[in-house]
C-alpha cells in the first residue's frame, strides 16, 4: 500500500470523542505502528502492546520532569507559584527504577491494609437510597457519587471542601496527564493543586502513607506526601467511576445483560466484570519511553523516543478477542490490558474489581426501571479527554408504569 | 466576528515576543520560536474568543497563519 494513503492517528478526527473505536480499528488494521499527529510512535495491536509493556529497554516517561521544563512557559508573566512539577513528583506511573519500586511497595501495602469492603458495601446502600426516589438523573453523577463515597471515606476528606470541588480537583489531576493540554488549562490545574493542599491535613490515610515510607527508608518532605495523596485520590476516583459509568451505559442498552447479572453466581459475575473492564478500557493509552536504543520489528527507536500504547485498541483486537466489539458475558480467557501490565500494573485492580462485585447487582436492580431520557442514547455527552475516556452526562428517566 | 488573521498575528507575536510587523503570515508555525505548548494554547484562546471548538491538530495541516485563517473561514 502506498504509505501516503495510510491513516494517521489523530484524536481530533471526526467523532473520536463520542466513539474512538472506529478510528482505532482503522489504525489497527491499516497502520498498526506509526508516528501519530503528535509525532510519537503509536501502537495498536495487542501482540505489540503486551510485549512492549514488559520490554526491558523501555521505562515510563517523567511527567514531573516534563512539567518542570514547561513551568517557565506556563507561568510566564503571572504571579502564580508553580506547583505542577512538585505535586506530581512521586506519581508512581511516571517513575522508574528503585524509587518506583519503593513507592509502589509502600502504596501497595497501604492499599492492601485498608478496609475497603465495609466502606464499599455502605456506599452501595447509600447511593441507591439517594437515587431510588428520583424520576430522572445523570448516570455519570450516580457512578461518581458511589465511587466518591468510597474515596472520601478511605481518605478521610469528606468533611473538607465541597464534594463538587473535590470532584473537579480530581478530574483536573487526571487531565494533567492528557495530550494537547494548553497553558491556560495547566494554570487552572495548578490553582486547584494549591487549593487541595489542605484536603489531607487530618487524613488518617496520610499517616499510614508516612509510616509505609519510613518502612521503605525513603526520605520525604511534605510535598512528596502531598504528591502521593493526590495520586491516591485521583487513581481511586477517576478510572473507577469512568469504568462503572461506561459499563452501566452498555448494560442499560442490553436488557439481557441486566437479567443475566441479576441471576449470576459470584463466579459468573467475576467473569463478566473482566469483560466489562476490557470493553470500557477507561485508561485508553499508556506511554513508554525508550531508555536504551531499540530495534523493534525493523523500526529503530532511539533513546527518549515516546511510544503510545493504545490499551483500548489492544482490547478490541480480533486476533485475541473473538467478536471484540461485543460484550460476551462468559468470555474466557480474557487477557485484556485495561490495567496495563509489567512493572506498572495497576495497584488498584483488586479494589476496582471489589467495587464492581458489590455494586453491579444492586445497581441493575435500580436501573432496570430506567431508560435513556428523551434525547436517546446517542446524545451522551462525552468528555474531551484522550487518555481517560468518560461520559459527562447520560440522562436517565424512570420508565412509565 | 473577530478577524482571525489579525488575531493570529497578535497571538503569535505574543508567544514569540516579536512585533506584529515581524510576523509573516506565510511562515510555517514550526519556524517561529515558540514553545511546544504554544499552538495548543493559541487554539484554546481561539476557542474562548470565537466560542467555537478548535482542533489543535489542524495547525499541523494548515501550518501558516494564512492557511489556517482561510481554513477556519471555510468551516463556517
Ligand atoms: C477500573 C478502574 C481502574 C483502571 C482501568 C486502572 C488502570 C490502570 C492502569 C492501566 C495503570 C498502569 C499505568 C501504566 O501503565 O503506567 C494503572 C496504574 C495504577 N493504578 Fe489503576 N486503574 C483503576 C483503578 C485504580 C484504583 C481503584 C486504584 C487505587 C486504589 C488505582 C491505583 C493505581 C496506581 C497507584 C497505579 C500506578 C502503579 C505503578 O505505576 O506502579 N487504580 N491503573
Amino acid at each position: 500500500m502506498d504509505i501516503s494513503t495510510k491513516v494517521t492517528w489523530n484524536p481530533y478526527s471526526r467523532g473520536y470523542f463520542q466513539d474512538p473505536y472506529p478510528h482505532l480499528k482503522t489504525c489497527r488494521e491499516n497502520n498498526p505502528v506509526h508516528q501519530g499527529i503528535h509525532e510519537a510512535w503509536m501502537f495498536f495491536k495487542h501482540s505489540d502492546i503486551s510485549k512492549l509493556l514488559r520490554h526491558p529497554n523501555l521505562g515510563v516517561s517523567g511527567l514531573s520532569e516534563y512539567l518542570k521544563e514547561k513551568e517557565p512557559y506556563i507561568f510566564k508573566n503571572t504571579e502564580t507559584c508553580p506547583y505542577l512539577a512538585q505535586s506530581t513528583q512521586w506519581w508512581p506511573m511516571y517513575l522508574n527504577g528503585n524509587l518506583h519500586k519503593k513507592i509502589r511497595v509502600a502504596l501497595g501495602k497501604v492499599f492492601q491494609a485498608l478496609e475497603w469492603e465495609p466502606v464499599i458495601l455502605k456506599a452501595v446502600e447509600r447511593v441507591n437510597a439517594r437515587y431510588q426516589s428520583l424520576n430522572k438523573f445523570n448516570l455519570a453523577n450516580y457512578c461518581a457519587d458511589y465511587i466518591f463515597m468510597i474515596t472520601s471515606e478511605i481518605f478521610g476528606i469528606d468533611q473538607y471542601g465541597t464534594t463538587a470541588k473535590i470532584k473537579e480537583y480530581s478530574n483536573l489531576l487526571a487531565r494533567s496527564q492528557d495530550l494537547f493540554v494548553s497553558k491556560q488549562f495547566y494554570q487552572q490545574i495548578n490553582t486547584s493543586l494549591l487549593w487541595g493542599k489542605q484536603l489531607f491535613d487530618r487524613s488518617a490515610y496520610r499517616e499510614k502513607i508516612e509510616a509505609a515510607l519510613k518502612e521503605q527508608q525513603l526520605d520525604y518532605t511534605s510535598d512528596h506526601i502531598y504528591s502521593l495523596m493526590t495520586i491516591s485520590l485521583m487513581a481511586t476516583f477517576e478510572t473507577s467511576k469512568d469504568n462503572l459509568c461506561m459499563a452501566l451505559y452498555e448494560i442499560i442498552k442490553r436488557k439481557h445483560i441486566i437479567h443475566l447479572i441479576s441471576e449470576s453466581t459470584p463466579q459468573q459475575l467475576n467473569i463478566l466484570i473482566e469483560e466489562l473492564f476490557r470493553f470500557t478500557s477507561p485508561l485508553q493509552y499508556t506511554v513508554r519511553e525508550v531508555q536504551s536504543p531499540l530495534n523493534y520489528n525493523g523500526i529503530s527507536l532511539p533513546t527518549q523516543s515516546k511510544l503510545y500504547l493504545c490499551l483500548a485498541s489492544a482490547n478490541r483486537d480480533p486476533e485475541v478477542f473473538d467478536r471484540p466489539d461485543e460484550i460476551i458475558p462468559d468470555r474466557q480467557p480474557n487477557p485484556h490490558l485495561s490495567f496495563g501490565g509489567g512493572l506498572h500494573f495497576c495497584l488498584g485492580a483488586n479494589v476496582a474489581r471489589l467495587e464492581l462485585r458489590h455494586c453491579l447487582q444492586p445497581m441493575v436492580q435500580l436501573l432496570k426501571d430506567y431508560t435513556f431520557d428523551d434525547h436517546g442514547e446517542s446524545n451522551v455527552q462525552w468528555a474531551k479527554q484522550i487518555f481517560m475516556r468518560n461520559a459527562q452526562s447520560i440522562l436517565l428517566k424512570r420508565n412509565a408504569l | 466576528m473577530i478577524d482571525i488573521k489579525k488575531w493570529l498575528v497578535e497571538k503569535v507575536a505574543e508567544e514569540t515576543g516579536l512585533n506584529t510587523e515581524q510576523i509573516s503570515c506565510d511562515e510555517d508555525f514550526n519556524n517561529f520560536d515558540m514553545d511546544s505548548l504554544s499552538i495548543v494554547s493559541i487554539a484554546a484562546d481561539l476557542e474562548s474568543a470565537t466560542n467555537e471548538e478548535v482542533d489543535p491538530t489542524a495547525f499541523v495541516e494548515y501550518n501558516t497563519i494564512n492557511k489556517f485563517a482561510t481554513w477556519i473561514s471555510q468551516q463556517k
